[in-house]
């Protein structure tokens, strides 16, 4: 179940390292860069699928939340892409992609130690 | 208090009004104007060039003058002048007059404005007279215009009875001052005046238009496909969409009386120093700010992904031919002298102008532009000389001495079943004679003498092709580029965006010289887009749509699990 967490975490990291070509704010990704980024967001997708459905460890509600603003980032990815926003507020929306993915990995970083502390707990 | 306030009031009322009287312009001067849209009949007399009033029957020599008719009521020197006039910033390019010459093969743009890659009047050594019989027939005149000549405001402003092919065949017999007149019928070739259009108070009644209507642009700015055969299956049709809509082309390229036109350009530096951006395509659906135009539609692009807009410019998926039409042949007015009858304009007419070639603009966008291939001879470039044009009467003389050439260069050179080296050894012979820098221009390739009697390919700077933008005709949102989808340019079968147009030599060089030169030299050329990254890109579309709903699905289902396992955890927490 750890490389699975591991697994999935590493694909949110990588996820990030291919936005980077996407910095300065204001710039979108294109391209390939934007291809690989997509990529890895499918993969992260399809992951947090599985997640929801395999896995039974008991969570922090820190770390639910972390992985719910990572959701959320990708619902906002996809809005745009379904063609459901004018190109004037795409740019919002991808902005929104990425702000709530960044705070997403920021709150996993956080909840890492109140859920190590919850599974100690739950295991002894 | 409240008494003080009203007087203070009914004092400051007055006083704010002082001021915005006297920003009233005071443009009261001699110059009539009847303030009103509507058309003005004019009921006017006809005067000769000193002003005076010439009567039908009793001209004594005098010949009719436009510029003195209209200079009673008009200030003509200023309406002469202006960006359409000749004058003015010369902005970015437009299209080029082309010089045809057929006794020396010559096919060269031309322009009086400084424009890159479009060679000068004075370096192609052309008089006034020359000028005014290659192109006064598309020429409105004006000071600084082509031709020279005077201005024609009826050409612009009669809508109706202004005959635009007469007005040409005058110009052609040397008569361009009495043009106008003989278009509309008050004159005939000497100047006499026609009685039957004159009152009995000796005026002309005239239906002359500030917005004569699109008709009025089109004689001179009009561009159809040169295969424009009627029982072509696509739609070919000439009108823009806004025309289609009811606009006119004078309501986006603006003019007052100094007739300097709004070209409609983004970052547009307009010569009154009025800020004409609204009166782009962006500036008009796509305002920053309170719009312009509350009736133009605002393009919503979904599903573009937004960097599109900054890559491209909106002419190049909404104007010009239909993706599939992209780089084939035109006509146009100006080059192909549209309007005027003739029995031997086909396909092949030169020159040849491709449309729908997508390259950067000044801005470093992608935009459709025409290209053209200039072809003629050249002087190649020496230490102290850039490479330079031969003017073609500078080169007849000597055609005719040699070769024999006497009024078409490529029919009468032209390749025979007898003789099918015709044509290179011609040419090669002629530049043998002539001094070792001597170079002939065609199909986008410079061509020097080479051993026994053929022509080598050698690149040059003038052979390369002239390039304007195109704006027009703009097609409807649902005709325009992508409106199908991702796949109108991102398929294995699109190939608008690599397109360049080919250009063919006018004359046939057959011998094994001349091909293989011209193979190595074409091999060379790099395309516009870089086309192995463009073709590795294409196929990633194939799949798009599939990926689109896995990465849709995935993602929504993740959002729902997410939320219902934060509550959960929510739940879980101790109280």
């Amino acid at each position: 179940m750890k490389t699975w967490r591991h697994g999935l975490q590493l694909l949110v990291i990588l996820a990030m390292l291919t936005a980077i070509p996407g910095i300065p704010l204001g710039t979108d990704l294109r391209g390939y860069p934007l291809m690989i980024h997509i990529t890895v967001g499918t993969l992260l997708a399809i992951g947090l699928l599985l997640r929801i459905k395999l896995q039974n460890e008991q969570e922090h509600w820190l770390r639910s939340l972390a992985w719910l603003l990572l959701s959320t980032g990708l619902v906002t990815l996809v809005i745009p892409m379904l063609g459901m926003t004018s190109s004037d507020t795409t740019h919002l929306w991808l902005e929104t992609h990425g702000w709530l993915s960044i705070t997403g990995l920021a709150l996993m970083a956080v909840s890492a130690a109140p859920q190590r502390a919850l599974q100690e707990n739950s295991t002894s | 208090m409240i008494r003080f306030l009203a007087s203070f009031l009914l004092i400051l009322i007055p006083l704010t009004e002082i001021p915005m009287q006297a920003q009233v312009p005071e443009e009261t001067s001699r110059w009539k104007k009847t303030g009103s849209p509507n058309t003005y009949l004019h009921h006017i007399e006809i005067r000769d060039d000193r002003g005076q009033v010439i009567v039908p029957g009793q001209e004594n020599g005098r010949l009719p003058h436009l510029g003195s008719t209209c200079a009673p009521c008009h200030d003509v020197e200023k309406a002469s002048g202006g960006l359409h006039g000749g004058d003015g910033n010369d902005g970015q390019p437009g299209e080029p007059w082309m010089l045809l010459d057929s006794r020396s093969g010559t096919r060269w743009p031309v322009h009086h404005r400084s424009w890159n890659s479009i060679t000068s009047i004075d370096e192609l050594g052309l008089k006034q007279s020359d000028l005014i019989k290659q192109f006064g027939a598309h020429d409105t005149g004006g000071a600084n215009s082509i031709s020279g000549m005077a201005s024609d405001c009826l050409i612009c402003h009669m809508p109706h009875s202004y005959n635009f092919e007469l007005r040409a065949k005058s110009i052609k017999d040397n008569k361009p001052e009495l043009a106008s007149f003989i278009a509309m019928g008050l004159s005939d070739v000497n100047g006499a005046l026609n009685p039957r259009m004159f009152d009995a108070e000796n005026k002309v009644s005239l239906d002359l238009k500030g917005d004569a209507g699109p008709e009025a642009c089109l004689h001179c700015h009009q561009q159809t496909p040169a295969n424009n055969d009627a029982n072509r299956p696509t739609w070919t049709h000439a009108d823009d969409v806004h025309l289609a809509a009811g606009m006119s082309c004078v309501d986006c390229h603006r003019a007052g009386l100094d007739h300097h036109i709004v070209r409609g350009h983004d970052g547009e530096i307009h010569p009154s120093g009025t800020l004409v951006e609204t009166l782009s395509c962006r500036g008009c659906h796509l305002p920053e700010g309170t719009p312009v135009m509350h009736s133009a539609p605002r393009p919503e692009h979904r599903g573009l992904p937004p960097f599109h807009l900054e890559e491209l410019t909106c002419t190049a998926c909404h104007s010009g031919p239909m993706s599939e039409n992209s780089g084939e042949q035109i006509w146009t007015s100006r080059a192909h002298r549209l309007g005027i009858a003739r029995q031997d304009r086909t396909a092949d007419s030169p020159p040849e102008v491709f449309t729908g070639i997508l390259l950067k603009d000044d801005h470093g966008r992608w935009a459709p532009h025409y290209q053209t291939w200039p072809a003629g001879w050249v002087k190649s470039a020496s230490e102290t000389r850039p490479e330079r044009v031969l003017p073609p009467h500078d080169l007849r003389t000597s055609l005719r001495r040699i070769l024999r050439v006497r009024s078409d260069m490529v029919t009468e050179l032209a390749n025979t079943p007898e003789d099918p080296d015709r044509t290179e050894r011609s040419i090669s012979v002629f530049l043998g004679q002539q001094s070792e820098s001597t170079a002939f221009i065609s199909g986008g390739l410079g061509w020097k003498q080479a051993a026994g009697d053929q022509l080598t390919a050698v690149e040059m700077e003038l052979a390369k092709s002239v390039e304007w933008k195109q704006g027009h005709p703009v097609r409807p949102a649902s005709m325009s580029t992508g409106a199908q989808g991702c796949s109108d340019c991102h398929s294995t079968t699109a190939n608008w965006p690599l397109l360049e147009s080919e250009p063919k030599t006018h004359v046939d060089l057959n011998s094994l010289e001349a091909q293989k030169s011209a193979e190595k030299l074409n091999l060379e050329k790099t395309t516009v887009f870089d086309s192995l990254r463009w073709n590795l890109w294409k196929p990633l579309f194939n799949g798009r749509d599939l990926a689109k709903l896995i990465l849709s699905g995935c993602a929504f289902i993740a959002f729902f699990g997410s939320l219902f396992r934060l509550f959960k955890s929510l739940d879980r927490r101790p109280s």
